[in-house]
C-alpha cells in the first residue's frame, strides 16, 4: 500500500469519525426540541402561543427565575471579560512578535488570529 | 407536567448551548495559555544561546508546539487514535514523529541541553493530554445529559 492510498483511507476514517460526532451534537437538538415539542402538544388546542408563554414564566419559582438570571449574567460576563483578554492580547502579540524576530528573524508562528483565537478558515476541522 | 417538561427541554437546551459555544471556546483558550508560556520558555532558552535557533531540534519543538496551539480545536481522542493507527499498521507509509524527534536530538550534544528539551518536550504532552483526555470527558458528559 503506497502513501496515497494510506492518506485516502485516513480521510475516509476522518469523514466517518466527523459524521459519528455532527451526530451525536445534533441528535441532542432533535431530542431535546422533540420533547419539547411534545410538551406543547399536550397543551395545545387548551391554551393560546401567549397564554402558553405566560403560563410558562408564571410557573417559573422564585428560585428558578434567580437560577436564569445568574445564568445569563455569568455568560454574559464571560463573553465579555473574553472579549478584553482577545482585545489585550491583540495589543500584546505584535510587540512580542517584533520582540522575538529580532534574535530569530525565521522565527515560526502558530498563525492563530491576532486575537488569540482560532482562524476562522481552521475551525472546519472542529 | 407539561410545563415541567417544557422547563426541563429549555434547561438542557441552554446548557448544551453552553458547552457547545462557550466551553468549547474556552478549552482552546486554555490550553494556549498552557502551551505559551513552554514555547516562550523554549525561546528564551534558545536566546540565552544555549541552543541555536535555527539547529532542528529548535525548529521541530517550535514547530510541534505551534502546530498544536493552532490545530488544538482538532485534538480529540478518536482523531488522535485515527491519526496514529495507520503509522502503526504501516510504518513505512508516514513519517514517525517520534522517531523525527530522537533523530533531531541525536545532533545535540550537550546533555544539559538534551534534558531541558526533553523537559520541554515532555510538558509539551502532558498539556495535550489532558486536553485529549478533557475533551473526552466533555463528550461524555454530554451524552449523559
Amino acid at each position: 500500500m503506497n502513501q496515497y492510498e494510506h492518506l485516502i483511507k485516513y480521510k475516509k476514517l476522518e469523514v466517518i469519525n466527523t459524521a459519528i460526532q455532527m451526530n451525536l451534537k445534533v441528535g441532542g437538538v432533535v431530542a431535546i426540541c422533540a420533547i419539547f415539542a411534545s410538551a406543547l402538544k399536550a397543551l395545545s388546542g387548551r391554551q393560546a402561543l401567549l397564554s402558553m408563554t405566560l403560563l410558562l414564566v408564571a410557573n417559573l419559582k422564585l428560585s428558578e427565575k434567580i437560577s436564569f438570571v445568574l445564568g445569563f449574567g455569568g455568560a454574559l460576563y464571560g463573553y465579555r471579560q473574553r472579549r478584553l483578554r482577545g482585545t489585550v492580547i491583540e495589543m500584546m502579540s505584535e510587540h512580542q512578535r517584533k520582540l522575538e524576530q529580532t534574535p530569530d528573524p525565521r522565527r515560526s508562528s502558530s498563525e492563530i488570529t491576532p486575537k488569540g483565537t482560532t482562524r476562522p478558515d481552521d475551525r472546519s476541522l472542529e | 407536567m407539561a410545563v415541567e417538561i417544557m422547563k426541563s427541554s429549555i434547561a438542557l437546551f441552554f446548557s448544551r448551548a453552553f458547552v457547545y459555544s462557550c466551553y468549547r471556546d474556552y478549552r482552546p483558550d486554555l490550553f494556549r495559555v498552557e502551551v505559551f508560556p513552554i514555547s516562550g520558555e523554549l525561546f528564551e532558552y534558545a536566546a540565552s544561546g544555549a541552543l541555536p535557533f535555527d539547529s532542528s531540534a529548535y525548529r521541530l519543538l517550535r514547530k510541534y508546539m505551534n502546530d498544536v496551539i493552532r490545530y488544538v480545536h482538532a485534538l480529540t481522542f478518536s482523531r488522535f487514535i485515527v491519526s496514529y493507527s495507520p503509522s502503526a499498521v504501516y510504518p513505512n507509509s508516514t513519517k514517525n514523529a517520534v522517531e523525527e524527534w530522537g533523530e533531531a536530538l541525536a545532533e545535540i550534544e550537550s546533555s544539559e541541553v538534551l534534558n531541558r528539551l526533553n523537559a520541554l518536550h515532555n510538558r509539551a504532552a502532558r498539556v495535550i493530554a489532558g486536553q485529549i483526555f478533557n475533551r473526552l470527558m466533555k463528550n461524555f458528559h454530554i451524552s449523559l445529559i
